[in-house]
């Protein structure tokens, strides 16, 4: 921690030179006394805790670091947590005067910074808006994210200027990303179309494993497959490979058996090699029982691309062994059956609309017919054979009969829309300069105009929201509208009411946020914020120890962070209270999800809305399964991860971190010591308790639920301990044929830090919707940095402030909160 | 040791003189003078650096012998490391001291950044990694300045922002060793000479760009030059590298699946000896991911599970089990590394390898008491150099020596407080 003594020394040494900084009559009169008589015997030339030393800090509430003390300083008193209990109170009027002054002096300084060089300095889009935005140009997926480095967070977010430095790894990789996503709008090849069907037979004959599960998981019935298991990867459920890149009708002709005419649930996963083991779920579709059904979905597919397909809610083959020993004759578990599977297509349009954002109607022909005109020869005829490595041979390529006129016109085009507002021509004319030098060198006419349109997606103009000090133009304000609510550019309608030069007017304002919400690309910033703020990002981080909780299952974590994200959108559309966070008679629940929490009569594989009786102990985000998931590992739960969750994301008031060399507790799941029982030796040590008193009692609020959002009554034992008494086992409630031994009863309520005690999560949350402002002034906290992309600043406080006093007339609204976030001097201001 | 001194030519100081940046070979009048002519052809050779990642430490208890020095007792994972004794060194009582408890600081196993920048998870402000400081160095010497490898981002340039690794063992065997079709590097040659274009663009638009901004943003951008005259350096070297024909190898890449951890991790030490050997570059880190998923005879729980085993017994054997195969696995690649002959010298000896972990105990999150293990690169070696593990050496150190030992002079590096003395 040496580098905190010298930030000391260095301030030390600033306080002789920056006295007049400040308006030091006031602080000598309003703050250094009170500093003298409270502070200094405990952060002073003697002694310095928490290596704090107030005595000489200077009056300069200018300079950053200086500043950034200052405001703590300020903190801790204004939250009473200093003086602390043990020390002489100040008195009300030493206390309004020394935090009136401060308080002054901080804003005044932090506003005045803002006026001059405004509170978002510059800053690159980051990775996720990069792709976006290069997916809304050329209307298409273009899939280069992870080709750009990872971006760094601050204060939670990953689009904070702060953390969002350009490196020369980005130079590079966005000349990369921009060559990748340019070239696949050109189509390889001219349009072809095949369906391509497999029979059940076809896809026994076709796998060894498949074949070879027949009678122990699999059987065939006349001309149909039925597996009574999830198969494994290479197990044969595998769709024909895609002939060549598109978009596809994948089809199943299924049915559910012994289901008791319930639907059943068909994955359709892809497997990405080397990343994950358990695929990405591009679809699932529900099943009807009984009667052959064909399920339909379209999707996006490369070349040589295989889908798989499985029954989600099917047991694994281990589940079932015991009963299947004399195969499966007398089986009665539930099983899917298919007689056919098929793949059609490509069925896009080709070229497809990138294209045409590129290349307007400018024609396609093949390279050998484009080499053929240019020797004035007879061109080939080209036969398509189908196959694949024909057209990467001689691939389609643009082809102008004015290529300097047509260059010229479409990177104007391209220009123009992609800098998000009328480009000056002296750019523009670099721009085509760039093409007409290539067209002179004896490039094609395709790749002098991509490598013009690279230079675009380079250029700083594109790459930066570089605003200036002061009111943001209209341009910039569609700007910053598009990139928090859609997550990348403005559309051609918030461009035409920048160019107007209205739309920073209020009604205009909050005209387009309704718009721009009912968009489906905010579900972009639903996923964003949420993935961030929820950390739903995270939901797969760990996997759950298969031994403990076996009824976890992908589709369990495929449902669980939908509900979350259904549940901010309905607050979020229907303008209900950030309250609702904490606790709401209401959520989104599947079959899976309903089968977990315990809610009957929920059937499929679609969210929908439920009502949360109260013996459920559900309701809000603190008890929906995904949260409970990100906050534990996979193994067992943490009431000091889950608490300092809670302080961190919910309640917006972060405990410190821990001084270094404290002893840790080391986590023991043999049973010999509760969790509380570690944690009172914890919180016995004083430098512990005066956070863990805070930290500690969410944790405790949440310890009713397992690691993957079960409730709980008991910890659950993986194995039966070895000499002394023998565990009970016992079966899961929401899961009747899992059992597992009894361990220790949970551990739960807590009081908290102020003495009000609770038994369990329902009381807890009372406690917490006793401070609605604190609940809405953390929401509008993470909303306004996530929308401006700027960590929170001191003269932010006055308009935060403001925004809870004007919220809580209409029971602190989300949809109110973001529109008055909108409408506010920090989101409409650099 | 550190063979610079004022009579002595920097190479890369000749190098940039003489217009040209890459691939002359040492002259003798940039050694230092004096040497006879074994000492020469030593000196002659280039020394390496492979840093070595993995998450969830390694199980303390089975790692550490009690003694210290050569002759310590065998522990279950020192007997593993049998074939390489004497070629390497187990450290325990180091890591990066300060660093807060979590998975997160793993960022920061190679940087050793102040714990100040590794506070908090939602707040990450790193530094300059090993890999790269050293790259900076010796990098323009090959055809790619080193190789960041493996499953996540741990190396750090100067600004705090992650390098992104390569994740793909054919993409690096690709690009390292099989030379194009004369389309292909023409093509290339292109790209490169377009991509010098745009930068130069990008250059001249961030400068008059910055004329018109506020004074803080207008430092912001001035320090965006720098990245852009690193990334043209970049380009250059590839520019210079780009008709020469690759080495040639005989080695086939294969594509492993995801539960074919240990087969994926010896792959990437061939391609990294093959690297090295090769002299396509003398820098590489490589970091290992979670073994969950994966397919080891007699594991049955996921790695990271077994990592966090809160004293269960049981948990505690499967961990064993991946890590035992993972530490035979660095055995062999230590073992490959030695019997690779370099103009009569052993590869290893001129390579310094590093195998660390972030997590001194994973089960407990602790960041203190990390496993490291130092293999080759001419040090010696100590079997078990044992400092206090209640008051821990700075992971730094050993970096610095690390560093020094590539022949760089630096006074410092992450939070050293003084370069490792005790590996001779």
């Amino acid at each position: 921690m040496h580098h905190r003594f010298a930030l000391m020394i260095a301030l030390s040494a600033l306080a002789a030179c920056s006295a007049r900084s400040a308006d030091t009559g006031s602080f000598e009169k309003s703050l250094k006394p009170f500093l003298a008589k409270h502070c200094v015997d405990c952060h002073g030339s003697e002694v310095q805790k928490a290596r704090l030393r107030l005595d000489n800090l200077p009056p300069d509430f200018k300079t950053h670091d200086v500043a950034e003390v200052w405001i703590k300083a300020f903190d801790k008193v204004h939250q009473g947590q200093m003086p602390p209990a043990t020390e002489e109170r100040p008195t009300a009027d030493e206390l309004a005067a020394a935090t009136s002054f401060l308080k002054k002096e901080l804003h005044q300084a932090s506003l005045a910074h803002q006026r001059s060089e405004g509170r978002v300095s510059v800053r690159r889009l980051n990775r996720t808006e990069y792709d976006y935005t290069l997916s809304d140009l050329l209307e298409m997926n273009v899939e280069v994210k992870d080709l750009l480095p990872d971006d760094n967070v601050v204060a939670g977010f990953d689009n904070i200027s702060e953390g969002l430095d350009i490196s020369s790894a980005h130079f590079l990789r966005y000349q990369e990303a921009a060559d990748k996503a340019l070239h696949s709008a050109i189509p390889l090849r001219p349009k072809s179309h095949s369906i391509v069907r497999k029979t059940a037979q076809q896809l026994v004959d076709g796998n060894q494993a498949l074949k070879k599960a027949i009678g122990s998981s699999v059987e065939m019935r006349d001309q149909t497959l039925v597996t009574f298991i999830k198969q494994q990867r290479y197990s044969g459920l595998i769709f024909p490979s895609a002939p060549t890149s598109g978009i596809y009708k994948v089809r199943v002709s299924a049915y559910a058996v012994n289901t008791n005419g319930a639907s059943t649930p068909l994955v359709f996963l892809f497997f990405n090699d080397g990343v994950r083991n358990e695929g990405e779920a591009r679809a699932v579709l529900n099943v009807p029982a009984d009667k052959a059904t064909v399920l339909e979905i379209e999707t996006y597919l490369r070349f040589q691309d295989k889908l798989n397909f499985n029954g989600w809610a099917l047991p694994y083959d281990n589940d079932i062994k015991s009963k299947t020993k004399d195969g499966l004759k007398n089986y009665t578990g539930p099983g899917l059956a298919i007689e056919w599977i098929e793949l059609e297509g490509p069925i896009n349009e080709i070229p497809g609309p990138g294209y045409r954002r590129l290349f307007g109607d400018t024609p396609l022909k093949a390279r050998s017919v484009v080499e053929a005109e240019k020797k004035n020869a007879k061109p080939p005829t080209i036969k398509d054979s189908g196959n694949e490595y024909q057209w990467l041979n001689n691939p389609l390529i643009p082809v102008s009969a004015d290529p300097q006129k047509d260059a010229e016109r479409l990177i104007k085009e391209f220009a123009t829309r992609a800098l998000r507002r009328p480009a000056n021509d002296g750019l523009i004319s670099y721009f085509t300069g760039f093409a007409t030098d290539r067209l002179n060198k004896g490039y094609l006419f395709r790749d002098a105009v991509l490598t013009a349109y690279k230079a675009v997606l380079c250029s700083p103009h594109f790459l930066l929201f570089n605003e200036l000090p002061g009111k943001l133009d209209d341009y910039a304000v569609a700007a910053r509208l598009s990139y928090f609510l859609w997550r990348s550019m403005p559309d051609q309608a918030l461009l035409d009411l920048a160019a107007k030069g209205t739309l920073s007017k209020k009604e205009v304002l909050l005209a387009q946020v309704e718009r721009m919400l009912a968009d489906q690309k905010a579900e972009r910033f639903v996923d964003d914020f949420t993935g961030q703020w929820l950390e739903l990002r995270k939901i797969n981080a760990t996997s759950p120890d298969p031994q403990l909780y076996g009824e976890f299952d992908q589709y369990l974590l495929w449902s669980m962070p939908q509900e979350t994200r259904l549940f901010f959108s309905e607050i979020l559309k229907n303008d209900l209270s950030v309250t609702e966070f904490i606790h709401s008679d209401w959520t989104f629940v599947n079959e899976r999800l309903a089968q977990h929490y315990g809610i009957k009569g929920v059937a499929g594989k679609e969210m929908r809305k439920v009502t949360l009786a109260p013996e459920l102990h559900r309701g809000g985000v603190l008890t929906q399964g995904s949260v409970l998931k990100v906050t534990a590992d996979g193994t067992r739960t943490s009431p000091i991860l889950r608490g300092k969750w809670v302080l961190e994301h919910i309640i917006g008031l972060p405990p410190s971190p821990p001084p270094p060399d404290i002893p840790s507790i080391e986590p023991d799941i043999r049973g010999a010591t509760t969790i509380r029982q570690q944690l009172e030796k914890h919180r016995d040590i004083k430098a512990c308790a005066s956070c863990h008193m805070h930290i500690d009692p969410p944790g405790f609020a949440l310890e009713t639920y397992d690691v993957i959002g079960g409730w709980r009554e008991f910890y659950r034992v993986a194995k039966q301990p070895q000499g002394g008494k023998k565990l009970e086992q016992v079966a899961l409630e929401n899961y009747p044929s899992r059992k597992t031994l009894k361990g220790l009863p949970v551990e739960k309520g807590d009081k908290t830090p102020d003495g009000r005690p609770f038994k369990d999560i329902d009381e807890y949350k009372q406690i917490l919707l006793s401070d609605k402002d604190q609940l809405a002034r953390n929401v509008v906290q993470k909303l306004m940095v996530f929308a401006t992309g700027a960590d929170l600043q001191f003269a932010d406080r006055e308009v935060v402030e403001e925004i809870v006093a004007s919220v809580r007339k209409n029971n602190y609204g989300l949809r109110s909160i973001l529109k008055e976030i909108v409408c506010s001097r920090v989101f409409l201001n650099k | 040791m550190h063979f610079l001194n004022s009579r002595q030519l920097s190479r890369r100081h000749m190098l940039r003189a003489a217009g040209v940046a890459l691939g002359l070979p040492l002259l003798d009048a940039m050694l230092p003078a004096g040497l006879q002519a074994g000492e020469k052809s030593e000196a002659l050779m280039p020394r390496r650096m492979v840093l070595i990642g993995r998450p969830l430490g390694l199980h303390a208890p089975f790692l550490f012998p009690e003694k210290a020095g050569i002759d310590h007792e065998e522990t279950r994972y020192t007997k593993v490391l049998q074939p390489i004794k004497g070629s390497y060194t187990v450290i325990s009582g180091i890591s990066h001291v300060g660093y807060p408890q979590g998975h997160f600081p793993e960022v920061a196993l190679f940087t050793g950044v102040s714990p100040a920048g590794v506070r908090s998870e939602r707040d990450i402000r790193n530094t300059v990694s090993v890999d790269y400081f050293v790259a900076d160095r010796v990098g323009r010497e090959t055809r790619v300045p080193s190789l960041v490898l493996g499953s996540s981002a741990m190396s750090w340039n100067y600004k705090g922002v992650a390098n992104p690794a390569l994740g793909s063992s054919s993409q690096v065997f690709k690009q390292l060793f099989v030379t194009g079709t004369p389309d292909e590097i023409a093509r290339e040659v292109r790209r490169l000479d377009d991509g010098q274009s745009i930068l130069d663009g990008v250059r001249d638009q961030m400068k008059s760009l910055s004329n018109k901004l506020s004074a803080s943003d207008r430092d912001r951008i001035d320090l965006f030059a720098s990245s852009i005259r690193e990334a043209e350096q970049r380009l250059q070297q590839d520019q210079a590298w780009a008709q020469k024909p690759k080495p040639k190898v005989d080695y086939k890449v294969q594509n492993f699946e995801h539960a074919q951890m240990i087969e994926r991790e010896r792959q990437w030490y061939d391609l990294v000896r093959l690297a090295l050997q090769t002299d396509s570059t003398r820098v590489v880190l490589l970091m290992h991911g979670e073994g969950n998923g994966a397919k080891i005879p007699g594991l049955n729980i996921n790695h990271h599970d077994a990592s966090h085993h809160g004293q269960d017994e049981n948990k505690i054997e499967q961990l064993a089990i991946v890590e035992e195969a993972e530490l035979k696995a660095f055995a062999d690649f230590i073992t490959d590394m030695k019997k690779t002959d370099e103009n009569g010298k052993s590869l290893l000896d001129k390579s310094s390898i590093v195998l660390a972990s972030n997590l001194g105990n994973a089960s407990a999150h602790k960041t203190d008491n990390l496993p490291v293990i130092l293999a080759g690169g001419g040090f010696k070696h100590q079997g078990h150099l044992a400092f206090d593990r209640k008051s821990n050496k700075q992971l730094s150190n050993l970096y610095l020596r690390m560093i020094h030992q590539m022949g760089i002079e630096a006074p410092s590096f992450g939070c050293s407080n003084g370069a490792l003395s005790d590996l001779g």
